[in-house]
């Protein structure tokens, strides 16, 4: 073993998919026993670096060495096999098999038989030397709190001999006890000399529990700073600072009546108290960090996951939705947020998608009539320049871009009055974008209502007359146009608008 | 993203232009199957093409036909029906049952159409049973229609008490449905049921094809979660695509009385399930749903029919045929993974 001041050591990392470039020259050193958080906004290129480390991607240029050694990765076996476990935010445990089992889960895969008083034992020390001897072994792992099934993957990557653990955003859906379990085991981690590498969103986490900071931006790294070298403003300052680039096209501003109101939303454990309104004319966006609860808060309001309380208001009436039928009917327009799941059907041809939801207008006893049918696709297709060989083709023929105005398209053939796009420009590439961003522009010019959820600040501040702010699931704040920059936009999705 | 498309597009280019040969054998494959069956057949016996021959066939392939459009629907959805072996039987022992059992409704015209429209409508509550379960309460449809074809073996043993139920050939009932009615009873030399057949399978390929209904059976078998979220009532579209196969069933069972003159509760471990499930998969359905047309299932079901034909021809006893029968579906299920493959 080379001897080397660092448990891991990344250079000059580069990753592109397709032209994009997720990673550019990224660099990360962390030492033995180091508590290491990795920040960066939504896209930065947080998730693709933790990928390459563990060997799910390889890189396309750069050098990865472990203690001094250059290794080369292939799958993420390899970087198990060198010490390196990832723990995502969705768990990879075996849900309806025990804590024992899932704890040893590798150790026994190649064994012909199990040995369970020896599997129970092992896991049963490995609990007990960090501290969780409440957990019982035997116990379904569906069964245990979200904090005890991280202390239950934390224990496998132990078991594996991790010295280099990765977190990614393990808080995300904790309680505060829940958190300090975990503040507590990854501290003892440390001082067995495993390295942490903390991925986090929320700033007093990374200040209470990080010895150093890595900050990246649009995939770039920007620095490595020791924690106890800046304030919470400072790491803002560090994590955006880019000129909003020129490119979201100007509109006229009409600005009309609220068409729809949503007070007081609760649904589900993701959205608490969300509250905002839209005028027609009026782009509304809907900002904050993954995982905050917009998508929640607007898929209950459609009536396609449950609403607990709260009302809405739509033309000054009270609705209640039950499904996106009957929104669709009540003239709202829903574009979600996984295209390929749930936008468009990619093995359907095109005109088929663009007329699924307006079916009704083209038919006569049920036949299609392609005397009603052929002008609206045309149309549609005409007016978002949609890029296609044949209308007949599937959809999936299509690049991103035009698959998603064609997921437009099946929004604005129902003719609806207010739209909820949940991130419309989600993998399409920069000319597409602008593209839609000119689609959503004269729609709104022609007296659409728009709620826009956007994980790109960018995104939120070129193109929205305001913004609501969501955070854990409540609606912290709302920004005018004049006051929309990425600072205000970041220091309410993180909660550090007094600092 | 642009530069991907500029990569992507020239390997699609190259793809495309040695595509034809291979993609015409993929798109076709069913097509050229059945064309070699009937060149072999014809070959190896020499009664295969005389129309005596010809018209059993297609007499015994009006049942599976009919069956077939129903379990079409359903594997396009990316269902499955499990119980259409009994269900049809059910119907056939309803006709039987009144018939023949209970003397209801055998003595006048009007009477008989009775009893078949009683049996048609007992299949098709069946198939709101379980179209109510799967599309409305959302179980599986392998386990609701195991069940369901178990319950429905059940009560046909119940009916008949395991006999065969045997229509007397001077009833009315037999001149109506069997002789010289609807089963030898022919039009320019074709049986009125391979008729009926005919006209069914015309219906569902415009319906599948040119309504909203046949559109939203593939849509929601392609994704039923995005056709949710544009709005649309799958459920509603779900249940009446279980509706109409109990219905299918229902004909298929009154057309299994004429050509058998008989209803038994044995038919309901016979392979009308089976044959359809494996004609529509020939015919390149995906059980994975989203795909299958009418005019290959039929192309399917018709291989199906010739390879057993073609058995009974040379003389196989029935028990070899079915492992034969058995062969011949996983080959052709495997030739479909295999492409499906090599497409992604």
């Amino acid at each position: 073993m080379g001897e080397s001041e660092y448990r891991v050591e990344m250079q000059g990392i580069c990753k592109s998919f397709g032209g994009v470039h997720a990673l550019q020259d990224v660099q990360l050193r962390m030492k033995p026993g180091e508590i290491h958080a990795l920040v960066g906004e939504n896209g930065a290129g947080k998730s693709t670096l933790i990928r390459v480390l563990s060997g799910v991607y390889s890189a396309d240029a750069g050098t990865v060495k472990i203690d001094g050694q250059q290794v080369h990765f292939t799958g993420p076996k390899d970087g198990i096999e060198a010490g390196i476990s990832v723990i995502y935010q969705e768990f990879a445990l075996v849900q309806h098999l025990t804590v024992a089992e899932n704890i040893l889960l590798d150790d026994y895969r190649d064994k012909k038989f199990v040995n369970w008083k020896e599997l129970r034992a092992k896991a049963r020390k490995c609990l007990d030397d960090l501290g969780f001897s409440m957990i019982n072994v035997n116990s379904k792992v569906r069964d245990l709190s979200v904090a005890y099934q991280q202390v239950v993957e934390i224990c496998k990557a132990l078991i594996r001999n991790a010295r280099v653990l990765v977190l990614d955003e393990p808080t995300a859906v904790m309680t505060n006890k829940e958190v300090e379990q975990l503040f507590r085991l990854v501290r003892q981690l440390k001082e067995r000399g495993v390295s942490i590498l903390y991925v986090s969103h929320r700033l007093e986490e990374i200040f209470e529990l990080c010895d150093t900071i890595t900050v990246m931006k649009d995939g770039h790294y920007v620095d490595t700073v020791p924690t106890s070298s800046l304030d919470k403003g400072q790491l803002v300052a560090l994590m955006i600072g880019r000129d909003l680039s020129t490119f979201y096209p100007e509109r006229e501003h009409n600005i009309g009546e609220v068409v729809l109101e949503a007070n007081h939303i609760q649904a589900g454990k993701a959205v608490k108290d969300i509250s905002f309104n839209v005028r027609s004319g009026e782009i509304v966006g809907l900002s904050g960090l993954v995982g905050a609860g917009r998508t929640e808060c607007i898929r209950a309001i459609l009536g396609v996951d449950k609403m607990d309380s709260g009302e809405v208001i739509l033309n000054g009436k009270k609705v209640s939705f039950n499904s996106v039928r009957e929104a669709n009917r009540g003239g709202i327009g829903f574009l979600p947020e996984d295209r390929k799941n749930q936008g468009v059907l990619l093995r359907r041809p095109i005109y088929q998608n663009i007329t699924i939801s307006a079916l009704k207008r083209v038919t006569k006893f049920g036949w299609v009539q392609k005397s009603k049918e052929d002008p609206i696709v045309n149309r549609y297709v005409k007016d978002l320049s949609i890029k296609l060989g044949s209308v007949k083709d599937n959809v999936e023929s299509l690049s991103g871009g035009n698959q998603q105005k064609v997921a437009i398209a099946k929004i604005l053939a129902a003719e609806p009055k207010v739209l909820f796009l949940d991130e419309p420009t989600r993998g399409v590439d920069v000319g597409a974008k602008i593209e839609i961003f000119n689609i959503i522009n004269d729609l709104v010019e022609a007296g659409y209502a728009v709620v826009m959820i956007s994980s790109e600040m960018t995104e939120i501040i070129g193109m929205c007359d305001r913004a609501v702010v969501i955070k854990e699931g409540y609606s912290v704040g709302e920004l005018p146009r004049e006051e929309l920059t990425e600072i205000n936009l970041i220091r309410y999705a993180m909660g550090v608008q007094n600092s | 993203m642009e530069v991907k498309d500029k990569n992507t597009a020239p390997a699609a280019a190259v793809q495309k232009s040695r595509m034809p040969v291979r993609d015409f054998v993929l798109k076709y494959n069913a097509i050229l199957i059945l064309i070699g069956l009937f060149i072999a057949a014809s070959i190896i016996s020499p009664i295969f093409l005389s129309w005596t021959n010809i018209s059993t066939v297609l007499r015994q392939q009006a049942v599976y036909l009919i069956i077939a459009m129903g379990m079409l629907m359903v594997i396009i959805t990316a269902g499955i029906d499990l119980a259409a072996s009994s269900v049809a039987t059910l119907s056939s022992i309803i006709v039987g049952g009144c018939v023949v059992r209970w003397g209801v409704g055998a003595n006048t015209r009007l009477g008989i159409w009775g009893v078949i429209l009683l049996a048609i409508l007992t299949s098709t509550v069946v198939g709101i049973v379980t179209g109510f379960l799967i599309a409305k309460l959302r179980m599986p449809a392998f386990i609701v229609t195991l069940a369901t074809n178990y319950a429905c073996e059940g009560i046909c043993y119940i009916i008949t008490k395991g006999n065969t139920l045997l229509l007397d050939s001077k009833s009315l009932a037999y001149e109506m449905l069997v002789y010289p009615g609807f089963a030898t009873k022919t039009f320019l030399k074709v049986p009125y049921m391979v008729i009926l057949a005919v006209i069914i399978v015309l219906i569902f390929h415009f319906v599948m094809k040119y309504t909203t209904f046949g559109r939203m059976v593939y849509a929601i078998g392609s994704n039923e979660n995005a056709v949710q979220l544009a709005g649309i009532n799958s459920k509603k579209y779900l249940f009446f695509v279980y509706l109409l196969e109990g219905l299918l069933c229902g004909i298929a069972g009154v057309l299994m009385v004429c050509r058998s003159s008989n209803a038994s509760a044995l038919s309901c471990s016979g392979d009308y399930a089976m044959s359809t499930i494996a004609g529509v998969v020939l015919g390149g359905a995906s059980l994975a749903g989203g795909e299958g047309t009418v005019a290959f299932t039929v192309v399917g079901v018709f291989i199906i029919a010739i390879i057993t034909n073609l058995m009974n021809l040379v003389n196989l006893p029935s028990y070899p045929q079915m492992v034969v029968k058995a062969a011949v579906i996983i080959l052709a299920v495997l030739l479909k993974s295999v492409s499906s493959k090599k497409q992604g």
